[in-house]
């Protein structure tokens, strides 16, 4: 690293103790370095004087008016104060016996094909790990959850009567949300930066039916005995793992019909099931 | 402190009151440090006082100013890939959608009324320029802080704080 890379970090008392002896002999002995230092000194002088902004009249009225209005209904859960650093998170701590996916995900490299281009990036989720990943947070499903009390409920995300979510992790871009309904089946439901190329997904997978949902490009194959559709929309790849052995158009019905929402297209479910892990569960914080 | 208020609880932890009383200035100058104008910077303060109530029970007493900065950060962070991702342009077909218009006039007058050299020098930063300095010397972040906060290493952030600094220098001098 260059002397002059370091100035900032010297003049924020941020430098490693023994380099600091370094740039202190560099400046005493070069008056250009030693103006070059200054001007940097002025520069962050200058931002932290002129720092505050006053907000304009009214504005803090009207957003503390909002603020108390928008918390006063459906506040689901506490979030962490301190920011999550590599976030892998089980809700373990607000239902009872919900997969504890951290080991899982600590197994699993989440291979993702990103092929720059003129398009943007294409992103092709890697199937098999997360099928991987879905098999693991099913096999680690509670077969009862009798006795969760009413606190533990409350503190749930909203939902409804037949889908319940019962563990969510974040890994990087990865977000994972798994879902069991009320008969049993089990689906995970994935989320990832960047854009479906539906046809490089066929290619990768040796096939599997293509066609449009709500509007969104989509892909879907059986694999063993799990249906895994995958589906591009508004710069997200969401990959749907369900062990509902129905056809496809039966199984997005089952799987994502009943998941909470408080709208009814398919994108719009597929947003509020990462929101719901994204924003209340504090990932974003 | 204001007659009649209560003050910060016997552990140390304020309560939403007082942050919105006594910090809400700071966080307004983060966001808009950050944002770059009026509009969006009380959208994100808006947010993230959303954030700091659901927060604050599990809020450990520390350096209350750099969790702020950091909730109003990753707002704004939050709100800037959200809009990469969703397009504002309105679709024909679409009634719902609204076209992003010029600023409104209010915006505009507050703009006029309040030249700002630094904030122009700071919007003309590329945004991993702009977002490091802006969480070091107007949040007030340190280093490892920042890093923590946007993901790249202590060494990352060093560098882009100087070269931060170094272009502003060129267009404030």
């Amino acid at each position: 690293m260059n002397l002059d890379d370091r100035f900032s970090g010297y003049l924020d008392g941020e430098l490693p103790a023994e380099e600091r002896p370094e740039i202190e002999a560099a400046l005493a002995a070069d008056p250009e370095l030693r103006a070059e230092f200054d001007a940097l000194r002025s520069v962050r002088d200058l931002i932290r004087a002129e720092a505050m902004v006053v907000m304009r009249p009214g504005s803090f009225e009207r957003i503390v008016a909002e603020v108390e209005a928008d918390s006063g209904d459906d506040i689901i859960v506490v979030p962490e104060a301190e920011p999550v650093v590599a976030p892998v998170v089980a809700l373990a701590d607000r239902r009872r016996r919900v997969p504890t996916f951290a080991a899982v995900a600590a197994s699993f490299a989440i291979i993702v094909s990103v092929v720059g281009g003129l398009g943007g990036e294409t992103t092709l989720p890697a199937v098999g790990e997360l099928i991987a990943r879905h098999d693991a947070a099913a096999a680690d499903m509670p077969t009862d959850t009798g006795d969760m009390d009413d606190d533990m409920m409350a503190s749930m995300p909203a939902m409804d009567d037949t889908m319940s979510m019962m563990g969510a992790e974040v890994d990087d871009d990865l977000v994972h949300a798994i879902y069991e309904s009320s008969s049993g089946s089990v689906v995970s439901v994935f989320r990832q930066d960047g854009d479906l190329d539906v046809d490089e997904l066929v290619d990768e997978m040796d096939g599997g039916d293509t066609g449009v949902m709500d509007g969104l490009p989509m892909w879907g194959k059986d694999i063993g005995d799990l249906h895994v559709t995958v589906l591009d929309g508004d710069g997200y790849v969401w990959t749907i793992v369900s062990d509902v052995d129905d056809t496809m158009d039966e199984v997005m019905t089952d799987a994502m019909a009943d998941l909470p929402s408080r709208s009814s297209g398919v994108r719009e479910r597929l947003h509020d099931v990462a929101e719901a892990i994204v924003e209340p569960f504090g990932f974003g914080i | 402190m204001a007659a009649g208020h209560p003050g910060p609880a016997p552990d140390g932890v304020p309560t939403w009151d007082d942050i919105a009383r006594d910090h809400v200035d700071f966080m307004y100058s983060v966001a808009f440090r950050l944002a770059g104008n009026h509009s969006d910077a009380e959208d994100v303060v808006q947010d993230a006082l959303v954030r700091v109530k659901r927060g604050l029970e599990s809020y450990v007493p520390g350096s209350l100013h750099g969790w702020l900065a950091r909730i109003v950060t990753n707002v704004f962070l939050d709100e800037t890939r959200r809009r990469k991702r969703r397009p504002q342009t309105a679709l024909p077909d679409d009634p719902d959608r609204v076209i992003a218009g010029a600023p409104g006039a209010d915006e505009a007058l507050a703009m006029e009324s309040l030249p700002d050299h630094l904030q122009d020098a700071l919007n003309g930063l590329p945004d991993e320029f702009r977002t490091v300095v802006i969480l070091c010397d107007v949040a007030g972040l340190t280093y490892h802080e920042i890093a923590d906060q946007i993901g790249v290493p202590v060494g990352t952030v060093r560098s882009r704080v100087h070269r931060g600094r170094t272009r502003l220098r060129e267009v404030l001098s």
